[in-house]
């Protein structure tokens, strides 16, 4: 028989057996039965080792959890087999892990019906409320204000449009044709030389001296 | 903190074979060693599919593990 060593049952486990499951941990026992030095699985869950010399390891952490909690462990339960293996156990809150084997059910009945309903029938005596509410959208008269402005603006811009465009059609534009014609007689911009006096060359300007020539004397008296 | 000693020390070496109970035998090769001051380790490997080096992949895994909680 070879004796017992948890750091090597623990150390196997999380070497060969990384999804920490019961299942996994009865196939360990199965599977290398000398790390569990003849003892045997059990427990609520199958999660703790009972060896032959009495002694009793608790082997999951959380067994009972969610699989994301759980964790390999060999802790030394002899002395308090029934109490919670996790000395850091936090408090029950109102959120309490899904049961891995729970299948969630759609409800047959409707839901969004009775909640509508329930927040109506707290508005049943507020019918003042209500109407008071709806009045605005009752007595609305932006329409007829709209059909108002129309017919004082854009009715009347397009009378004015609609006269203006039939004085145009009725104004013959022949003379204005005809002017056009007549300007090129008037003008002769290139039909005539060019008969008026050059203008003078203009003298090129004098650039004065250069800064490096000597400085010229004091200018002789006269 | 130092790597522990996880020098491999191997203390049996058993070849077994065991009936199935449609006739035939299931043959594997039973490693009982140590590593370093943990132990003792015991991996049956079998034969027929597995090769030689699969002890030797069982043993490095289980030094990285043990590297890993360091106790």
């Amino acid at each position: 028989m070879v004796p017992f060593d948890p750091v090597a049952l623990l150390v196997m486990l999380h070497a060969f057996y990384p999804i920490v499951t019961v299942e996994n941990l009865a196939a360990a026992r199965r599977d290398r039965p000398e790390y569990f030095a003849g003892g045997h699985l059990g427990g609520s869950k199958g999660e703790k080792l009972f060896l032959p010399d009495g002694r009793i390891f608790d082997l999951i952490l959380a067994a009972g959890g969610p699989p994301a909690g759980r964790r390999w462990q060999v802790l030394d339960v002899t002395n308090d087999p029934g109490g919670e293996a996790d000395p850091f156990a936090l408090e029950e809150g109102p959120i309490v892990p899904m049961e891995e084997d729970a299948i969630i059910i759609p409800r047959a009945g409707p839901v969004f019906g009775p909640l509508v309903a329930g927040e109506l029938s707290a508005l049943e005596h507020d019918d003042g409320i209500l109407a008071a509410a709806a009045q605005p959208a009752i007595e609305f008269t932006g329409a007829a204000d709209l059909s108002d402005g129309y017919a004082r603006t854009v009715e009347r811009a397009a009378e004015a449009h609609g006269a203006t465009a039939a004085a145009l059609d009725g104004d013959p534009i022949t003379d204005l044709l005809e002017a056009a014609a007549d300007s090129g007689i008037v003008i002769e911009g290139t039909k005539h030389e060019y008969d008026e006096p050059e203008p003078p060359d203009v003298p090129e300007p004098d650039p004065g001296d250069r800064p490096d020539d000597p400085p010229k004397g004091p200018p002789e008296p006269i | 903190m130092p790597d522990p000693d996880l020098t491999l020390e191997l203390t049996r070496i058993t070849d077994e074979s065991v009936p199935q109970r449609d006739g035939s035998f299931k043959r594997h090769k039973t490693y009982t060693f140590y590593l370093g001051k943990f132990g003792p380790f015991v991996e049956r490997v079998p034969t027929d599919n597995f090769d030689d080096a699969e002890f030797g992949r069982r043993v490095d895994k289980l030094r990285s593990h043990l590297r890993l909680i360091h106790v």
